[in-house]
């Protein structure tokens, strides 16, 4: 027991500043939450680093301590501290900010579960945790959009939780054990291997936002306060997606799943850019635009199983894909939602521009941005893995994201119609986190070849 | 034999309690139906020794749940008419997502997929309050913590959603009445005299 806590420090850390900034803000003191969750995101960051090159699992196997456990940890907990920041930005002073705060490290502990999930019911709980904090840090703002953002998003989710349940029950009767390690006694009852996997994709697919799950995302986004969208967009997806890879991991190939995850890939990457080619407002273009991230992010779970590289891409794209859309997010925040909000921001404030329009390049997979170093790594996994269609299908995307991010990045250099061009207020804040983006978006791409020394070989 | 009999019993009363909850018109009495319903799902876990889910069951959805929702239902006074209106409309998507339901289910079963789960007897002596506590606080402690996090999460999520501090209630403040200053309540304005005609 002793040991197995060890192994859940970060975890418990995490847990620890939820139920911290909880009470600062039950003592009405909101400074104390923040700083109280921005201390405690940063040493549970720093607690994970000895995890690293650990390969064990804990609580006889429910829950894993892998590569993909590991850097999710290194990878959320940053991402969740710059979500902090944007949310004091945005929703300080308001009447309940520490519960945000804490709601904020209860999802990511969600997430976090979710990355390791060595158990079909810690899938189930990851789910329903990450998602019971999403619902309310959606519904904060109480007004009639943000109400009617986080009702679409608790029906959808509540139905696609309620099909993933009952799906995980046929594979408990088909293996007569809750473990994902057990899957692979699948092999010889491919009905109830199917059915389980269905419900599986409809559970983390919503959460993930693949198509066609994701139609409470554009509106959820929408609806949330942005900072709240930004969040939304990488901690659940992020965790969502490494839980599929930890399912895939063990199912038998003979399911079929490698052709159904590469379809949903297809059709996720496509209908996200074809639906964020039409839209006018920001944050519903970049809820389309990580709806397809989504579905790059599969490339890499074809791989599992077939390619070393399958989880070293998904874990690099998953860290360039937190960096630039949280940078980008953080941009809008700044400027506003619609697209004409954006017009002449680029000569007007030349140093934001460059930023917004490297996050955006940096989402098309433009080298040397991190994007591209991720995307790269994806394309060299699913073609180890055999699916050379599947990285034509995904580079043709690509292509047409540049028309996606074109449309905002053209207004911003456009000639600013002086009269209109309002200076917009300072947040120092969130250019904290947009510059932070900005570095480690420019950073990591240069610096490729260092981190991927860092991963250590997963283990096949 | 006599476990037979009582099998047949127990599971035709649960059947037909089944079939009312959803066929009586009275929402008060498909819930009493309910918990008819829940009480024999007990009954034929005690036949199968789970004497432990059993009383579980009897305790918190007997016992509170149940009531709870009987509470609700009597509060919310619903109009049956109005939720039937919708019943025609809806039964042929509700008729394919049942078939598809039972096809599969009867798929499954019928060629005996799930056949190697036959439930072991167990030795005398055997507790399931015990083997059961071992699991959920051994192999499954971690799951469990969780569960409580959730419901956590449940808390705050409910009190940040609803408690607000009303604008529209007029109470005092104690604390801004002591902290008032003349300053702040009277103003002296200089009035010239008035003449008298």
């Amino acid at each position: 027991m002793a040991r197995d806590l060890a192994f859940l420090i970060p975890e418990i850390m995490v847990l620890l500043t939820a139920i911290l900034a909880l009470a600062a803000e039950m003592l009405r003191l909101p400074r104390t939450a923040l700083m109280v969750t921005l201390a405690g995101l940063l040493l549970a960051t720093g607690l994970s680093m000895p995890l690293l090159g650990a390969h064990t699992s804990v609580f006889s196997g429910t829950f894993r301590i892998d590569t993909l456990s590991i850097w999710a940890k290194l990878i959320l907990l940053p991402a969740t501290l710059l979500s902090v920041l944007l949310a004091r930005a945005e929703l300080g002073g308001s009447d309940r900010e520490g519960t945000v705060y804490s709601l904020l490290c209860l999802v990511t502990l969600g997430a976090l579960l979710l990355a390791g999930a060595g158990d079909t019911m810690l899938l189930v709980l990851g789910v329903l945790l990450s998602g019971l904090g999403s619902f309310a840090l959606v519904a904060y703002p109480r007004n009639d959009s943000a109400t009617e953002a986080a009702m679409k998003f608790f029906v959808f989710a509540s139905v696609t939780g309620g099909v993933m349940i009952f799906g995980l029950s046929y594979w408990f009767g088909g293996t007569g054990s809750t473990l994902l390690s057990d899957l692979a006694r699948l092999d010889t009852a491919p009905v109830v291997a199917a059915v389980g996997l269905v419900a599986v994709i409809v559970g983390l697919g919503y959460k993930a936002s693949l198509v066609p799950f994701h139609f409470w995302a554009p509106d959820a986004y929408e609806g949330a306060p942005v900072s709240i969208a930004a969040y939304l967009s990488v901690a659940p997806k992020i965790g969502a997606i490494l839980a599929l890879a930890q399912v895939v991991r063990d199912l038998p190939v003979a399911t079929g799943w490698p052709m159904v995850v590469a379809l949903i890939a297809v059709l996720t990457m496509t209908y996200g850019y074809l639906a964020a080619l039409a839209q006018d407002n920001v944050v519903r273009l970049l809820a389309y635009s990580s709806i397809a991230q989504a579905g790059y992010f599969l490339l890499g779970i074809v791989a599992v199983g077939a390619s070393p590289l399958a989880f070293e891409s998904m874990i690099v794209f998953a860290a360039a894909y937190a960096a630039m859309n949280l940078g980008a997010f953080a941009v809008v925040m700044c400027t506003g939602r619609t697209l004409a909000a954006l017009s002449g921001i680029g000569r007007s404030h030349p140093v934001m521009g460059v930023a917004m329009v490297v996050f955006l390049l940096s989402l098309v997979g433009i080298p040397p941005l991190a994007g591209f170093v991720g995307k790269f790594l994806l394309f060299g996994a699913s073609i180890d893995a055999g699916f050379i269609w599947l990285t034509v299908i995904a580079i043709i995307n690509s292509v047409l994201s540049l028309a996606v991010y074109l449309r905002v990045v053209v207004p911003m250099y456009q000639r600013r119609d002086d009269a209109r061009v309002k200076d917009l207020a300072p947040m120092p804040l969130v250019k904290l986190v947009w510059v932070n983006a900005f570095v480690f978006t420019l950073g990591v791409g240069l610096a490729a070849q260092v981190l991927l020394g860092q991963l250590d070989r997963p283990l096949q | 034999m006599f476990e037979a009999v009582l099998f047949y019993i127990f599971a035709t009363v649960l059947v037909v309690s089944a079939v009312a909850i959803i066929t009586v018109r009275n929402p008060v009495h498909a819930v009493l139906c309910m918990v008819l319903c829940f009480f024999t799902t007990a009954g034929l876990w005690l036949l199968l020794r789970a004497e432990f889910l059993a009383i579980a069951l009897v305790l918190v959805y007997v016992g509170a749940v149940m009531v709870l929702f009987l509470f609700v239902v009597m509060m919310l006074d619903v109009n049956v008419e109005q939720l039937r209106a919708g019943i025609w409309k809806n039964l042929p998507l509700a008729l394919v997502v049942g078939g598809i339901m039972i096809f599969e289910m009867v798929a499954l079963l019928a060629r005996q997929v799930f056949g190697g789960l036959a439930p072991r007897e167990a030795g005398p002596g055997y507790s399931n309050t015990k083997e059961l506590g071992m699991l959920l606080y051994t192999d499954y402690a971690y799951p469990l913590e969780v569960a409580a996090v959730i419901l956590l999460v449940a808390i705050i999520a409910a009190i940040a959603l609803t408690l607000r501090r009303r604008k529209d209630t007029r109470r005092p403040a104690p604390a801004e009445q002591i902290r008032a200053r003349r300053e702040e309540r009277v103003r002296l304005v200089a009035m010239p005299a008035e003449k008298d005609e």
